[in-house]
């Protein structure tokens, strides 16, 4: 296969599945490490100009928790697992088994399991998709912020950018049933990421 | 000005890599969420003609700063100058301020190539230098995330921080 010859719509069907499988283990090991069962709502990959980016977060001034992770090896790109901060308060109450509201703030203890539930869901989405394509992705240490949505994309987008004006996301959104707790959990690629399945298809990874 | 004070209808928001050009005095021109990425206000007093551009990286190939001059720094401020010419500017009396440059994530060693709110600030510096023009005001570095507003009708240049409320820059 001519990797030169795919065309977006192939590569964007072929990631289609990885993704939701990729997505489904990330959520599954979220509700693991939270003891409580993570529904997700939606799930989907869609192509958009970078300038939309902030938006899929609320918009470019919207305070987001976020926990960030990069992902190198076989290809590279960034993970971001995106919570209004009252959402991310409420998960940090189930983890530390407080009563809701208890958690309003974070600090050195919240931040770190902040840390370790995007390392979870950033590891289990890496391993589902390295797992099927018989690659090695892996996942950088998380770093916890309460920034602007904006801000904390510019990390991301600044990389992107300087390959093209679209970003290609994998997004989902997920809560759970008797609370409202809601989370987006986004992956951007770089561009060579898209090529990987068919790549890989050809025999030409490993 | 507070945010709420910003009618919608006449924000007009530049997204990243993108530029806008207004002598409407009813425009607000605005830049938000500013990470790494800077934003560069320009104002004519006299013409009353005003820009901000949105850069996100300190230089580009030259194919793309081409296509694209905006998204870089090397190539966002003379293309500002011109559109803002053509609409009666005169680059003496363009007063430039800027914002972001960033450093979101801590743990990025500072002026390292990672640093590239770091890279970024240099680099606009360097193109007003370039350009024979100065910065009058600035906000720029740090660790927090920034947004921006420049008045059309007065030319007064609006900045807020994660941790500050609105104060003119």
């Amino acid at each position: 296969m001519d990797k030169n010859q795919v065309s977006e719509t192939e590569e964007m069907a072929v990631w289609d599945g990885l993704v939701k499988k990729g997505m489904t283990n990330a959520i599954n090991g979220l509700s693991q490490m939270v003891g409580k069962d993570f529904q997700i709502n939606s799930i989907g990959i869609r192509k958009i100009p970078a300038k939309e980016m902030p938006y899929v977060l609320g918009g470019p001034e919207r305070m987001v928790i976020g926990v960030y992770i990069t992902f190198s090896g076989a290809s590279n790109g960034h993970i971001l697992l995106a919570h209004q901060p009252e959402f991310a308060y409420s998960i940090l109450d189930l983890l530390m088994g407080d009563p809701p509201g208890t958690c309003k703030s974070l600090d050195e203890m919240t931040q770190s399991a902040l840390g370790e539930m995007g390392n979870i869901t950033g590891t289990f989405f890496l391993n589902a998709v390295a797992d099927s394509l018989g690659i090695l992705l892996e996942p950088s240490p998380p770093v916890v912020l309460l920034e602007m949505a904006g801000a904390i994309l510019d990390i991301a987008l600044a990389e992107i950018l300087a390959e093209r004006d679209d970003v290609f996301i994998a997004e989902t959104s997920f809560g759970v049933s008797d609370q409202t707790i809601q989370g987006t959990f986004l992956i951007m690629p770089n561009a060579s990421f898209m090529k990987l399945p068919l790549i890989t298809a050809a025999g030409g990874v490993n | 000005m507070t945010l709420s004070s910003v009618k919608n209808e006449e924000m007009v928001v530049v997204g990243l890599g993108e530029m806008q050009v207004s002598n409407d005095p009813h425009t607000v021109l605005a830049c938000l969420g500013l990470g790494s990425c800077i934003g560069i206000s320009a104002y004519d007093p006299v013409a009353r003609v005003g820009a901000m551009v949105h850069v996100v990286l300190p230089h580009g190939n030259v194919a793309d700063c081409g296509k694209t001059p905006t998204k870089y720094a090397n190539t966002a401020l003379p293309a500002m100058v011109n559109q803002m010419e053509s609409k009666g500017a005169v680059k003496s009396r363009i007063v430039i301020k800027v914002a972001g440059g960033a450093k979101i994530i801590h743990t990025v060693p500072v002026g390292s190539i990672l640093d590239i709110g770091d890279r970024n600030i240099t680099a606009v510096k360097s193109a007003v230098a370039e350009n024979k023009m100065s910065i009058k005001a600035e906000d720029t570095r740090g660790t927090l995330g920034r947004s921006m507003w420049l008045n059309i009708d007065t030319g007064i240049t609006k900045l807020r921080t994660t941790a500050s409320p609105v104060g003119e820059l």
